[in-house]
């Protein structure tokens, strides 16, 4: 049986969630998702490529031939690990799309409870 | 290369920066070395030598948010050039003169559906939201860690800090300011979150992060009282306590205590004290009802604090600030310029400004801004004069005595 995580004092309260994630700039709001999914894009893309030079970086000063990282083979438990990151990955990336429309998408949201506001 | 010193130079930067900071919070002139009248005949602040910059969780999320702060920078510079010209455009195709102050109201229709400037707003939102959602989830992945450290600084000196869990939390502070997730009071990592995002802020307008020389400028512009006695400081919503450390490195021998309403940003301004080896006292207490006693302090300092509350609580921390600072003592607000410091306004600084609350969730500062704040601290009592140099550029100018 797993150990309960301890309850830790949080220091928290109650809070007042915006409503601008809702906000449309487009009539079809998929283009709002699309939009959103490249920025994310971008940011995954990034990120990777920093790794790889940091990895290439540190394995070049270890003496390591970067040949070696070409011709790796993962081990089953990498591909299984690796596969559940991708997973991630496609989630991060490309979870805008799935609020596309409906309860996520309120035209003019933020704009328009300023104009109620005069 | 992103154009950042033609960015800077910009006529639209004081209302724009006020849009991507949530605040006028960075300095186009941090370095023409001009001292502030009130600070010429004070001792020289600190370096920042001594503050080091908390790295992110892990390489992953620093890789995105480097990304994010890139891509800030290329909203903030490249894209706004080009998207402040065609704001022009669109007014001038209506007969405005964009320089003048007009309704935008019947105008932001033709604003939203421009493809451009649809973009321009649809990017840096989605950038806005994606880089403090991926804050807030990576410190939540390892929550566990960071609790330690947070614990282990409030077991290491639990003398300099004050929580007081179940405080009344007014509604006007539960908002989620520039759409940090749970806001300061509702995320127990905020304070995490937020110095981060502050470093992302600083990256992208100026390439380097030059936050910590900005708060070594408020802190040696902070004015010193005639009689020269500065015992006991207080910095009021010190957030994750980057000005009581710099008003602390600039007067080692008083005692500096930073209050905050949120607990999380108490907790992570004493950590990072401790980090620090800054001797600081960090206490959640409300501003206005700070529970000091009468005539305690010999300055009160604030950085970006009042725009983020609302009209009432303003009048409240006036107050209540006239009854903590003893007589003779400074009160000196960094903040927004209101009343006759206010810059022009113009067609293109109101967009700004209505971004600002419109996709930045900036709740309290159009109220803010439509007071004269020096004026509201007059009326309390205070000696006010406002002709004094900003300590940082873009923003107002306030020297606050209470009369001995």
């Amino acid at each position: 049986m797993s150990e309960e995580p301890k309850k830790r004092p949080t220091h928290t309260t109650d809070f007042l969630t915006y409503d601008v994630g809702r906000a449309t700039f487009y009539d079809d709001p998929a283009i709002d998702a699309v939009v959103t999914t490249l920025v994310a894009m971008g940011s995954e893309v990034w990120s990777a490529q920093r790794r790889i030079k940091l990895l290439e970086t540190v394995l070049t000063k270890q003496g390591i031939s970067l040949d070696d990282v070409d011709s790796y083979k993962p081990t089953q438990e990498e591909e299984t690990a690796w596969r559940a990151q991708r997973d991630e990955f496609i989630r991060r990336v490309y979870g805008a799309l799935e609020k596309t429309g409906g309860e996520h998408a309120k035209y003019g949201a933020g704009m328009d409870s300023l104009r109620q506001e005069g | 290369m992103l154009d950042r010193r033609s960015f800077v130079g910009s006529a639209a930067l004081s209302s724009l920066l006020a849009w991507a900071f949530g605040s006028s919070r960075v300095s186009a002139n941090t370095q023409d070395g001009k001292a502030s009248p009130w600070s010429a005949a004070q001792p020289a602040a600190s370096t920042s030598s001594n503050i080091t910059i908390e790295p992110m969780p892990n390489a992953d999320v620093a890789g995105r948010m480097d990304f994010h702060a890139g891509f800030l920078g290329w909203s903030l510079n490249d894209f706004e050039k080009k998207s402040s010209a065609r704001l022009d455009e669109i007014f001038q195709e209506r007969g405005i003169d964009p320089n003048t102050d007009v309704d935008l109201a019947p105008l932001l229709e033709n604003i939203r559906t421009d493809p451009l400037m649809a973009m321009r707003m649809r990017t840096w939102l989605s950038n806005q939201e994606l880089m403090l959602s991926g804050l807030h989830a990576a410190f939540a992945s390892e929550s566990e860690r960071f609790f330690d450290e947070l614990e282990a600084a409030e077991a290491k000196h639990p003398e300099r800090i004050e929580l007081n869990p179940g405080m009344a939390m007014p509604a006007y502070a539960k908002h989620e300011i520039h759409l940090q997730k749970g806001g300061y009071v509702g995320n127990p990592l905020a304070g995490y979150v937020n110095y981060h995002y502050g470093n992302i802020l600083y990256e992208a307008m100026f390439g380097r992060n030059i936050q910590a020389e900005r708060i070594a400028q408020m802190a040696a512009a902070v004015p010193v009282p005639d009689d020269g006695k500065v015992t006991r400081i207080l910095d009021m919503g010190c957030a994750t306590g980057r000005l009581a450390f710099g008003l602390k490195n600039r007067f080692p021998g008083a005692k500096v205590t930073g209050i905050d309403i949120g607990g999380p940003m108490v907790r992570y301004a004493h950590k990072r004290a401790l980090d620090l080896d800054i001797e600081c006292t960090f206490a959640q207490r409300n501003a206005e009802a700070t529970r000091y006693p009468d005539n305690h302090f010999d300055i009160i300092a604030s950085n970006i604090l009042h725009h983020e509350v609302d009209a009432s609580a303003t009048d409240n921390i006036i107050a209540e600030t006239f009854r903590i600072l003893r007589p003779g003592g400074v009160f000196y607000p960094i903040d927004h310029a209101t009343g006759k410091q206010k810059p022009k306004t113009t067609a293109r600084t109101k967009l700004w400004a209505f971004n600002d609350r419109a996709i930045n969730n900036e709740v309290w500062r159009d109220e803010f801004e439509a007071r004269d704040f020096a004026q509201l601290i007059r009326n309390a009592g205070f000696n006010v004069d406002e002709t004094g140099r900003p300590a940082v550029w873009g923003t107002g100018s306030i020297k606050a005595v209470k009369p001995a």
